[in-house]
């Protein structure tokens, strides 16, 4: 036997460049079978996920609605309207309060602010808005001089946002004329603002309990008719400084 | 020559983008907008879940209002004004201060516009009804009249008021004056 036959009789698997060959292409295919498989089981796995992940998040969708339908079931639309009605209800008479003022007060001040010698013949208030009480006060007095001093009184009254003197007329001022009596006439035109006379309650003073006793007199005498009681002394200041 | 294992990993592949593109991607896009809707729900649930916890206090603190309390409310701004019983009431105070009763009558609504420069849409105010009255007396009669008005248990608000000197020492008075019932058009 040569040497070249023992070679080729050995046990020892003699590696060819062809065996080398095959050994890297099924590597490639290997590599890229694995990835195509990894790709297909996540995209399976993902969609089962997504598939019970939809329907999960669907429950809760319906369980969402489920609840909000409750909480409108629970709603009262009348107990809403009750509590309207009464805000409503209250700030209209809010309003009102806080925009009362006293025509009492309007008379107290002309008290006030009127001149000794000066009468009055009529009195019109009349309420602009809820913004002032505009006044038209028709005077008398005996002299020019008593004409300027009501003005002065009422120019520099704090409380009056105008004033104006209209209808200025005289007569029988002339002492050679002995006819009447001297009298200028003028008419005051005033201006005063809710704020300077607000009404201010005075429960003891007065109560509604007065209106129940005059219910009660009305029932008892329900065919009278009302007379009002002159006292002398009403007659009295009604002709002096008061109307 | 593509061998057979290559092909079919292709095509896995393939299919596995095309179960992507037509299942998983339009899924997940559903998913977001119902999760959009979910916290559209839960948001609207927390504001009725808040009204409702606000609407029960405000019940509460009406019904611990006490009845006599929703009475004179009631009273002094009532559903309708009842214009008889304003006329027998004008006629009654005017008993109480002693001044002679003349006439009484009922006037009719106030225009609304006349009342305040705000439109119809947001008018707040209630519904005012003129009375007129006509009175005689004394000064100080007319000011127990005035006196009395504004104790009144409903607003009897005076919008003009004549005094005229009369010969007999009496004054002679024409008032005008406005009494509200509630507005209730915002409500319903």
């Amino acid at each position: 036997m040569c040497m070249s036959d023992l070679s080729n009789s050995s046990f020892i698997p003699k590696q060819g460049p062809i065996k080398k060959r095959r050994r890297t292409a099924s590597r490639q295919v290997y590599i890229l079978t694995l990835v195509s498989y990894a790709i297909m089981f996540a995209v399976l796995i993902g969609s089962a996920g997504v598939y019970f992940y939809s329907g999960f998040v669907d429950r809760q969708l319906t369980s969402e609605v489920e609840a909000l339908n409750n909480q409108i079931d629970t709603f009262s639309v009348d107990d809403m309207r009750t509590v309207q009605n009464f805000d409503l209800r209250l700030q209209q008479a809010v309003s009102r309060v806080d925009s009362y003022a006293s025509v009492l007060s309007v008379l107290e001040s002309i008290e006030d602010t009127v001149v000794d010698t000066v009468l009055l013949n009529s009195v019109s208030i009349e309420r602009n808005e809820d913004v002032s009480y505009q006044l038209t006060v028709n005077m008398n007095t005996d002299t020019f001089d008593s004409t300027i001093a009501q003005r002065n009184v009422y120019a520099d009254d704090d409380s009056l946002s105008a004033m104006l003197i209209t209808g200025l007329t005289s007569s029988g001022l002339d002492e050679l004329l002995d006819d009447s009596d001297p009298k200028v006439t003028f008419t005051a035109e005033i201006d005063i603002p809710l704020e300077s006379v607000p009404y201010v309650p005075d429960v003891e003073a007065t109560s509604i309990s007065g209106l129940e006793t005059a219910v009660e007199n009305l029932v008892s005498d329900s065919n009278a008719i009302p007379t009002a009681e002159v006292e002398e002394d009403d007659l009295e200041t009604f002709n002096q400084t008061e109307l | 020559m593509i061998p057979k294992g290559l092909f079919s990993q292709l095509l896995m592949l393939c299919v596995s983008v095309a179960i992507v593109l037509t299942f998983i991607q339009p899924k997940l896009s559903e998913i977001g907008e119902v999760q959009d809707s979910i916290n559209v729900y839960q948001k609207q649930r927390d504001e009725i879940v808040t009204v409702n916890s606000q609407l029960a206090v405000l019940v509460s603190e009406f019904e611990n209002i006490s009845p006599d309390d929703k009475a004179r409310l009631i009273n002094y701004m009532p559903d309708e004004v009842d214009t008889l019983a304003v006329v027998r009431d004008l006629f009654l105070i005017s008993k109480q201060a002693n001044v002679l009763y003349v006439d009484s009558e009922y006037a009719g609504l106030v225009g609304r516009d006349r009342r305040n420069d705000q439109s119809e849409s947001n008018d707040m105010s209630p519904v005012a009804h003129q009375f007129n009255l006509s009175v005689e007396g004394t000064y100080r009669q007319i000011k127990d009249l005035l006196s009395l008005m504004q104790v009144n248990d409903y607003p009897l608000e005076i919008q003009k008021i004549t005094l005229n000197n009369e010969q007999s020492g009496f004054l002679s008075v024409d008032i005008s004056l406005n009494t509200f019932s509630f507005n209730n058009s915002l409500v319903n």
